[in-house]
């Protein structure tokens, strides 16, 4: 079996997948010590060992706490220094952020336009905290992240930082969207570095060794366990997904429109062989994106709801009767389960390659593709899914426009199933479409 | 009648930009809207939106716009002076003062970019523009349909560094500045153009930032999206609103045309309503929209894409498989339908079908 756990400040909520298709839940208030009471869910829903548990995936949207009062400072790597300041995007979370701007960076070719300055570099440092959280941003560096690694490994052998994050860790063609991801994820690196290691013991204290533990990310898939400790950003809406996720499964539909009606809200989402329809950025509040790939769930509309001749399956959870009312719709399925951890439950493992590729003709296209694809195999098969549970979901060179005619930009999405995970087979997709 | 712009001015201008060139990054327009917006605050008013009419004829002015080959402005930002100077050397250049700019496109940033120049330096913001709308060369405007030269074309790049190009030919315009922009690190900062205001309003599309105002101030309304469909078909002459879910997105072997920017690519998506098959050629723009085999729209007509959610504008981000769009077509300005214009601006123009036979000055 695979257990899915929602894990927020105040509570702990788990749903046990059964490899016979059951579901079986427990939930405790989180008090006490987050590490116990989680050990004491797990070891509950196992029961008595009789089914062996081979996963754990942890939903932790609601338990990732910003770091209050973090000093961060993020250096910047353009040619020229603004002629006024810019209109970053972190003001608009409260975060606090210092600005320092240093020459360098790198075209599209990923050739370099202006020398990195390193002196400048040196001087910054001198006036920097120990324990700053550092940010890395160069323009170019989705391309050529070389001025970032150069700078990043000048500061860390000067000044004793919290953390230094290269922000072309984050995948997008936005310099201000990739430098606002990497200071959100910045501060939550000590939480999330703190809850990661309590999950992983509770995991060892209730379940004992040998059970791989994970994490639910922003697209409906689960990462690695230890990925939240160097990536938290990319959990921090994981919930929409996983509802989703959970729903379609309760429903047992891979290709539908699925609604959720949950007190306080109504949102819609597609799923397509499976999985839900994802969009490469999240947009936060105030219309601020976030370089991180999130399952396109939207609050549910009158429009939302006419033009497919197909009807969405509508799942409602027990107590938001009054939340469909305005749309007219019956519900298919009414559940008391708790839509996030059952979600959690079934998320597939899921890795994303990101890449700009020089190509000059369909060759370079098929082997920049291919290489795609096996970087994503090999990361997968590393977290423990086997080769024959692999299935590349996406493989795509992606539109672009007023760019170098020789670059390309590539996105590669592989996903794993693991042990009774709800990750769809071939074959048991087109037994779900029957 | 002159007036100055205000601040949902120009928070519509931008909606009403984006919409027409929707596979533009989004993020340099919300940049340039941002910094606009600062800056008016910080002035205690807007730039003056003029009508072509209501100035001297004989005034000198200038199309302002960036000219992009590699990365985009949201990835090698601007620093604020680039327009400036550029505006500082072609006058010198052309020795007579510039007395307004007009952007080099009404759409995309290059819209935001004209308002905010023209705050920067006090000129007007002329109501008129040589495409009507964004077309991928430079070379594509209706100024050159005129027979009127690009040039002399003033540009500064991302370090700073800076030209002046003595150019006649649109078509040899394009390609040289194409090729700066490029070798100055991704875009250059252009004034081109230089036209009295006679001969913008004479061969401009006049009246082009008006109507992005208005296309703004619909679909930033509170109104359905319904509805706003209904105001912008009387407002833009709607042909076409498809519901469709992309099924497919692919990149795209065949070669550009050297020297000029980007790779092709095709989306597929089918219609939500009655299962037709919808194919997307773009390059740099949508260039044309098929509907079960039969085009429906080519270029010049405009090819947009809207969420349905909400009736925001949509962009390139937007297009994976299994999101759900509206996509929208409506026609031009009236210049490209003729037969010159269709010369200059269809899909045979830029290589995509056919041989190419296009992209001069005529």
């Amino acid at each position: 079996m695979r257990i899915g756990v929602r894990v927020t400040r105040d509570e702990v909520s788990a749903v046990a997948a059964h490899a016979d298709g059951r579901f079986s839940r427990a939930r405790s208030a989180a008090s006490g010590g987050r590490t116990r009471v989680v050990a004491d869910t797990l070891a509950l829903l196992a029961g008595d060992g009789s089914e062996p548990v081979s996963a754990v995936v942890f939903e932790v949207s609601g338990a990732l706490d910003r770091e209050v009062d973090a000093s961060v400072v993020s250096v910047l790597i353009e040619p020229r220094r603004p002629r006024e300041p810019r209109r970053h995007l972190w003001p608009a979370e409260g975060i606090p952020v210092e600005i320092a701007h240093v020459s360098g960076g790198h075209n599209a070719l990923g050739h370099e336009l202006v020398p990195l300055g390193e002196e400048e570099l040196s001087r910054l440092s001198a006036g920097m905290d120990a324990g700053s959280h550092l940010v890395v941003s160069a323009a170019g560096a989705a391309v050529n992240p070389e001025h970032e690694h150069r700078a990043a490994e000048l500061l860390r052998s000067t000044v004793a930082v919290g953390s230094i994050t290269e922000s072309s860790t984050f995948y997008s063609d936005s310099l201000l969207v990739r430098e606002f991801t990497a200071v959100l994820n910045a501060v939550l690196l000590a939480g999330a570095e703190q809850l990661a290691a309590s999950l992983a013991d509770a995991v060892g204290q209730g379940l004992g060794e040998g059970v791989r533990a994970f994490v639910a990310t922003n697209e409906g898939g689960c990462t690695p366990l230890s990925r939240l400790a160097i990536t938290p950003v990319h959990s921090i809406c994981a919930d929409l997904a996983a509802e989703m996720l959970g729903a379609a499964e309760l429903a047992r539909r891979p290709d539908a429109r699925i609604i959720v009606a949950r007190p306080g809200a109504v949102r819609i989402g597609e799923f397509v062989d499976g999985l839900p329809s994802v969009v490469s950025r999240a947009v936060l509040r105030g219309g601020i994106s976030l370089a991180s790939s999130v399952a396109h769930v939207v609050p549910l509309t009158d429009l939302l709801l006419s033009g497919s001749a197909e009807p969405p399956v509508t799942v409602l959870v027990q107590g938001a009767e009054s939340e469909l009312e305005s749309f007219g719709i019956a519900p298919t399925l009414v559940t008391d389960d708790d839509l996030v951890a059952v979600g959690a439950a079934v998320a597939p493992v899921s890795y994303w390659h990101n890449r700009v590729a020089r190509v000059v003709g369909a060759d370079d296209i098929e082997r920049v593709l291919a290489e795609g694809e096996a970087i994503a195999r090999a990361n997968l098969v590393s977290w423990g899914a086997l080769p024959a549970g692999v299935r590349i979901t996406e493989s795509r060179v992606l539109a672009t426009t007023y760019g170098e005619a020789q670059m390309i930009r590539v996105r590669v999405r592989g996903m794993a199933d693991t042990d009774a995970s709800g990750f769809p087979s071939g074959a048991r997709l087109e037994e779900r479409r029957a | 009648m002159s007036r100055r712009l205000n601040a949902a001015d120009v928070g519509h201008l931008c909606t009403g930009a984006m919409f027409v060139a929707c596979t533009i990054d989004h993020e340099s327009s919300k940049q340039y809207r941002d910094m606009t917006l600062a800056l008016l605050e910080l002035r205690g008013g807007g730039p003056v939106l003029a009508p072509v009419g209501s100035l001297d004829p004989a005034a000198m002015t200038t199309s302002i716009g960036f000219v992009n080959q590699g990365l985009m402005f949201s990835e090698m930002i601007p620093v604020g002076d680039e327009f400036e100077t550029a505006i500082a050397l072609l006058q010198e250049r052309l020795g007579v003062p510039l007395q307004g700019v007009f952007p080099l496109a009404a759409a995309s940033v290059n819209a935001m970019v004209a308002v905010s120049v023209a705050l920067r330096t006090g000129l007007p913001l002329v109501d008129a523009d040589p495409m009507g709308r964004v077309l991928p060369l430079v070379s594509q405007t209706t100024l050159a349909l005129a027979g009127l030269s690009a040039g002399p074309i003033a540009l500064t790049g991302p370090t700073g560094e800076t030209a002046v190009v003595d150019v006649f030919a649109p078509a040899r315009a394009e390609r040289i500045v194409r090729a700066l922009a490029s070798e100055l690190g991704g875009w250059a900062a252009t004034a081109s153009y230089p036209v009295t205001a006679a001969q913008l309003g004479e061969h401009g599309v006049v009246g082009s930032i008006t109507r992005l105002i208005e296309i703004g101030q619909i679909l930033d309304s509170s109104l359905h999206t319904q509805q706003k469909y209904v105001r912008l078909t009387s407002l833009l002459g709607i042909r076409k609103v498809i519901r469709a879910r992309v099924t497919d997105v692919e990149g795209l072997s065949r070669p550009s045309v050297p020297g000029l920017p980007d790779r092709p690519s095709s989306a597929t998506l089918v219609d939500e309503a009655q299962g037709r098959i919808v194919r997307l050629e773009i390059q740099n723009e949508i260039l044309m929209m098929i509907v079960d085999g039969a085009i429906q729209a080519v270029m010049p007509d405009v090819i947009t894409l809207v969420r349905p959610e909400d009736a925001s504008v949509a962009g390139l981000d937007d297009l994976w498989v299994g999101n759900k769009l509206d996509l929208i077509t409506f026609p031009a300005a009236a210049q490209w339908y003729t037969a010159a214009g269709r010369a200059l601006v269809e899909p045979m123009a830029m290589n995509v079908v056919g041989p190419v036979r296009g992209g001069r000055a005529r």
